[in-house]
């Protein structure tokens, strides 16, 4: 006999059913088909979706599912119900838990229908055929009753609206099959195991580049992970964790740093592996990070850091593959006084960068490998953009802890020839908060929001509460104009962003 | 607040870019875009007032401090995404803390709870 089973489906726990049918089939009932029940076998969503939807049903209905069943049903569901690497690239901000970013999508009303409490990604992050989305706006008018009093209801037909206008539009968008899914499905799943290189730009600490050993554990697609690496100017990254591989791609980790707990979101749809690492209670405190395997061919992928200061002797770090021989060059007016370490993945040096090496693109040589277009020297910043424009701090509380704000300053240097201007990476400034209206520096909201670091750009908050100190015993909400100024140049180079430090929440599901 | 009317015919002068923009955006419909576009993801844009921000996109109009009327608006779901609403989902979220004002402290987080992840 000859068995045909897809690589993924290979993969998928024997419990998953079984524990379908123990904990769910109770409602949802077995159909025809194997492995398929009524409701559940009519979506695909992401593990935080299901993970949400088990949730939901222990809230609402009294589930109550074991905590490694909850796990294996997560893990089972996502497998064979997820969504393909294509149909959740849009959302990786979302899956990240990067919120301070202004959503946007190609629906006149989708916005103020359904994304105007939550993100519209949580929608985006579905797949669902025309009537399961029809049940899902039943739900909501069932379970939160008032929905057609708010605003952005109230003034039309909400309900006819969400069913005649949106569930058409999300039925097409976003359906349940789709080639992409289908082909996902016959694409063996990602096996981790093995060394990886990661580097990224921790808030506050710094650059860093770093091994990661992942070695298998017991359950299917689940890692142990060991870290070990140091930060650029010398310092210690050392720090150990676990993951699970979801849908083939999806790395879910938890893993401590340096004695600080984290998550870890990567896609492993791609050799590289992109992701963000970031604090479960504090998810504005995070880092991109990029992990390659060490087998990877890559020739030269990064260097840390992006940008080399005129006049400075400095560490640089060269990852990639390929690197262990063969001669460094980077263009006039650098010169590399030391290699501190060399391997194939990756070459520490110490550079001295002349005070005339000419502003812009440097031409990066190791051995065979060259990259003309990564790496660039500048003697001057001409303007800066601070990142995130616009973003929400919350006061905190031992129940509800704070969400920090946590900003950065990219250096541009504008293109000498009309070209596009360069990213030169986050660069050295001085941070400071002020009152971003009348209203703001009358209510005094820089004296009881929180502190801003002027060395990092982590903006720590007050705690929650009524404040008597404040009119009306307000809270310690602020209004605030975030300012970077540059440091170590002549010329005065600043930018502003906007801060709105706001009260907490008390539901925070991973996806908002 | 009205919101059919400018606000300079309410004696109110723009103070922000944001207000600037809902005032002379030239429906309601439009102000209401205005608003939907401008709040980062996963704060509600129910102005009434909003949550995390108010309809000027600062703070200064939101209820405070919320804990006075939190109940007055988490019964009626005003805001389900952010505050339990105890009119359906979290019917004993306050239990015990009989005055927010007062018993703040006692009011857990309901996402994430003890099972999940």
């Amino acid at each position: 006999m000859v068995l045909t089973v897809t690589p993924l489906a290979y993969a998928i726990a024997n419990s998953g059913p079984e524990l379908v049918d123990q904990h769910c089939s109770g409602c949802h009932v077995a159909r025809e088909g194997e492995n398929s029940w009524s409701r559940i076998s009519q979506q695909r969503k992401t593990p935080e979706g299901w993970e949400m939807t088990i949730a939901r049903m222990g809230i609402m209905h009294g589930v109550e599912v074991p905590p490694a069943d909850r796990r294996a049903l997560v893990k089972y569901l996502a497998d064979t119900r997820g969504l393909a690497p294509e149909e959740s690239a849009a959302e990786r901000a979302l899956i990240e838990r990067r919120l301070n970013r202004v959503e946007e999508f190609d629906h006149p009303t989708f916005q103020e229908m359904c994304a105007r409490c939550h993100t519209g990604g949580r929608a985006m992050l579905q797949r669902r055929p025309e009537a399961e989305w029809d049940k899902l706006v039943h739900f909501h008018v069932g379970q939160f009753q008032t929905l057609e009093f708010q605003a952005m209801a109230r003034d039309r037909d909400w309900f006819g609206l969400a069913r005649s206008e949106i569930v058409p539009w999300l039925a097409e968008q976003l359906p349940l099959e789709s080639e992409a899914w289908s082909n996902w499905q016959e694409v063996s799943p990602r096996q981790p195991e093995g060394t990886w290189q990661m580097w990224g730009n921790w808030p506050g600490q710094g650059r860093f580049v770093a091994d990661v050993a992942v070695t298998p554990e017991t359950g299917r697609d689940r890692y142990r992970l060991e870290v070990s690496g140091e930060f650029l100017d010398g310092r210690p990254l050392l720090g150990e964790g676990r993951a699970v591989v979801y849908t083939g791609y999806e790395w879910r980790a938890s893993l401590t740093l340096n004695g600080h707990e984290f998550k870890q979101v990567l896609d492993m749809s791609e050799e590289t592996a992109h992701g963000r690492i970031f604090d479960d209670a504090d998810e504005a405190y995070g880092m991109q990070v990029t992990m390659q395997p060490a087998d990877a061919v890559s020739g030269v992928a990064a260097t840390l850091p992006t940008a080399l200061k005129a006049g400075q002797s400095q560490r640089l770090v060269v990852m990639g593959s390929g690197l262990e021989n063969g001669e460094i060059t980077l263009g006039d007016g650098i010169e590399v006084e030391e290699v501190v370490e060399r391997s194939d993945t990756r070459v520490t040096l110490q550079v001295n960068v002349a005070d005339h090496v000419a502003p812009g693109w440097l031409p990066l040589t190791v051995g065979e490998h060259r990259q003309d277009e990564l790496l660039v020297a500048y003697d001057e910043v001409d303007y800066l953009q601070i990142e995130p424009e616009l973003a929400v701090a919350r006061v905190g509380s031992p129940e509800t802890p704070a969400v920090s704000g946590v900003f950065q300053a990219i250096g541009y240097l504008k293109s000498p020839d009309g070209g596009e201007d360069i990213a030169l990476g986050d660069v050295p400034v001085t941070w400071s908060v002020q009152p971003w209206d009348e209203i703001a520096e009358h209510d005094g909201d820089v004296q009881y929001a929180g502190v801003m670091d002027k060395a990092t750009g982590i903006f720590a908050p007050s705690g929650a509460g009524p404040n008597p100190d404040r009119k009306y015993d307000a809270n310690n909400v602020g209004n605030l104009r975030v300012i970077a100024d540059v440091e170590g140049q002549a010329t005065a180079v600043q930018d502003d962003a906007h801060l709105i430090v706001t009260v907490q929440r008390w539901n925070n599901p991973p996806l908002r | 607040m009205n919101k059919n009317k400018p606000l300079q015919q309410l004696g109110l002068t723009p103070l922000n870019q944001k207000a600037r923009q809902l005032d002379q955006a030239p429906s309601r419909e439009a102000r209401e875009e205005v608003q939907a576009m401008q709040t980062v993801a996963g704060c509600t844009s129910s102005f009434d007032p909003g949550w995390e921000v108010d309809p000027f996109g600062g703070v200064a109009s939101l209820c405070q401090p919320m804990e006075a009327d939190l109940y007055g608006c988490a019964d009626p779901c005003w805001w389900p995404a952010q505050v339990p609403d105890t009119m359906n989902t979290y019917p004993e979220w306050g239990k015990g803390a009989d005055r927010a004002e007062r018993d703040w402290r006692k009011l857990d987080s309901v996402y994430p709870g003890e099972d999940d992840e």
